[in-house]
């Protein structure tokens, strides 16, 4: 939980939070296509796209007005294809974008933008937009952090018609169940020149279990520490996002919070780019490999 | 008086005529060294380094300058040419419109002053509140324009206007035409009233027809306000920011970037006010040439 805000073996953060990515489903719209559970494998998943698609329903909601959301599925995608180890070393610049795996998952993705599984209109809409509209009834799976959890169970029409899972595995020889996206990322820190750095570095950690505690029991987030005393009251979606956090074997860091500015924002124009089919994957990897140095 | 002496005075005065004026205008020009001539000096300077705002840059001469056109993810050609397209707009589109207003509101017709407010509104109103109306007329959902073509039976035209390549930046001039229209409108209606009842009427008893009179006295008379509009256009198409910001944020996949947004992201998202600075100097000898070459072409006409 700490190697994210972990530099030569020192800690410079006390994390909060923190959040995956999620498959959310409206187990409504699945149940008019025959589906109780969200599939487990990436076959039955396309074959659960394919059927929603033919009944009229539109697969997956996605913002592309805020790149970011488009990695949520982009990199679920890439990690559950090339690995989340593979992953991890290029967003830590341990390895280089110029991976034949990643061109493949890369075109993957481009393949569900191509068979018409996106919202057409979700290219001019912000998150909020999207997520109101996974929420209406309009998109059968939305892959977004699992913050949003709060929201779908606060929300009394919706709370029964939604779950939570994992993205299947595309390549099982390459990736597995348990490799998730995310991780804990917003931390507190304390600069080293303020007056009575220990003491406010102590009380810091203090602050940071309180604000990690009540954020898991609002469904805000995962707890970053142990939580303590009784958090039965936690939403279910929440619940069921522990469990998977529980039996998660890798983290992969959101990509653009793992990168520096710089990076994070040529890697969300290349993800843009490959949303709209502007790039193929292998013109994603050779352009991240020239412009991220 | 001696003629020498005469040269001698004449001379003296000429020197403390020159120092007056130097001392008047010291003010200003101090002023228009600090607001425009040292930030542009330092833009230039700061373009050289690769600087991400807080700590010492280092020097790298003109690499901004070549990665501007290289780099994959810095759409800088793409923004220019969005520029220019808007530009072209507001030159073709948008002034012989505020033109043909000025003119048919120059010959004082009935309600003069309610067009003239009306067409003047849009001018006063917050360009984030117009890109926030825009939104909602543009929204693919339950905007209104998607909306009157399910009415009117053209449901085949319907678009995700802000969301598709083809039409995303058409999505933008329109506003942006729409609401400068009145800007323009008010510049040249101005002129057009300073044009003097005797040229008029004296067109008039030569039997000249209104649109004559407009197009042979008027115009002529009022190229100098043209000219600036058409400065004015042109400039602002290569400035123009907020309403991109709101309406399409640069994207559907940053096919609608212009040279501001660009630099918005390079200041504020990726730290890099060396690349930032690079674009403003881009940005600054764009606009002068434009305008230099406007001028230029105007007079030639002349």
């Amino acid at each position: 939980m700490m190697g994210n805000s972990t530099y030569d073996g020192k800690h410079y953060g006390v994390p909060l939070t923190m959040n995956i990515v999620g498959l959310f489903a409206n187990m409504d719209l699945l149940g008019q296509v025959g589906y109780t559970e969200i599939p487990g494998t990436y076959e039955e998943f396309i074959a659960c796209c394919d059927a929603l698609k033919a009944a009229g329903i539109i697969p997956f909601g996605c913002a592309g007005k805020e790149t970011w959301c488009v990695t949520e599925y982009l990199e679920s995608v890439i990690e559950k294809s090339a690995g989340a180890d593979t992953l991890n070393e290029i967003f830590a610049g341990k390895a280089t974008w110029n991976n034949q795996d990643v061109a493949d998952a890369v075109d993957t993705f481009q393949g569900l933008v191509n068979n018409g599984y996106f919202d057409p209109s979700g290219i001019g809409l912000t998150n909020d937009e999207v997520k109101n509209n996974f929420m209406a009834g309009k998109y059968a799976f939305y892959m977004n952090g699992t913050w949003n959890c709060a929201d779908f169970a606060a929300n009394a029409d919706f709370k029964d018609k939604v779950k939570v899972g994992e993205f299947p595995v595309i390549n099982a020889d390459k990736s597995k169940l348990g490799q998730l996206i995310g991780g804990p990322s917003d931390t507190l820190a304390v600069a080293a020149s303020s007056p009575n750095a220990e003491f406010a570095a102590e009380y810091t950690f203090e602050l940071g279990k309180l604000i990690c505690h009540y954020g898991y029991l609002d469904g805000c987030g995962l707890p970053a520490w142990t939580p303590y005393g009784d958090t039965s009251s936690v939403n279910e979606l929440t619940q069921t996002v522990a469990g998977i956090v529980a039996g998660a074997d890798t983290m992969v860091l959101f990509g653009d919070t793992a990168m520096t500015a710089d990076s994070a924002n040529t890697y969300l124009s290349y993800v843009d780019q490959v949303y709209g089919c502007l790039l193929d994957g292998k013109q994603f990897i050779d352009g991240l490999s020239k412009d991220i140095q | 008086m001696s003629e020498k002496s005469g040269v001698r005075e004449k001379r003296k005065r000429k020197t403390s005529d020159a120092i007056a004026i130097f001392v008047f205008l010291l003010p200003a020009l101090l002023l228009f060294i600090s607001i425009l001539i040292a930030p542009i000096a330092v833009s230039v300077y700061r373009s050289m380094y690769d600087w991400n705002g807080f700590s010492e840059g280092t020097f790298i001469g003109f690499n901004n300058y070549i990665e501007l056109f290289t780099n994959g993810s810095i759409k800088f050609m793409t923004s220019l040419k969005n520029s220019m397209i808007l530009a072209f707009f507001s030159v073709f589109v948008q002034l012989p419109f505020a033109l043909f207003l000025a003119l048919v509101l120059g010959r004082k017709p009935k309600g003069e002053r309610v067009f003239l407010s009306i067409f003047f509104m849009p001018v006063l109103i917050s360009t984030v509140v117009i890109g926030q109306l825009w939104l909602k007329i543009y929204n693919p959902d339950y905007g209104l324009l998607n909306r009157f073509l399910d009415l009117v039976h053209l449901g085949q035209f319907k678009h995700v206007w802000v969301g598709e390549v083809k039409t995303a930046l058409g999505s933008i001039i329109v506003p942006t035409i729409w609401q400068y229209v009145g800007y323009h409108m008010l510049l040249m209606y101005a002129g057009v009233k300073g044009v003097s009842t005797e040229l008029r009427e004296a067109a008039m008893l030569d039997g000249a027809t209104p649109w004559q009179i407009d197009k042979y006295v008027v115009i002529p008379i009022i190229k100098p306000i043209i000219r600036v509009s058409v400065i004015f256009a042109v400039t602002g198409s290569l400035k123009t920011y907020d309403l991109v910001r709101i309406l399409t944020e640069g994207g559907p996949f940053q096919t609608t970037e212009v040279p501001s947004t660009l630099l918005e992201n390079m200041l504020f998202l990726r730290n890099r006010y060396g690349m930032g600075s690079t674009i403003s100097v881009m940005l600054i000898l764009l606009c002068f040439a434009f305008a230099l070459l406007i001028t230029a072409a105007f007079k030639e006409k002349e």
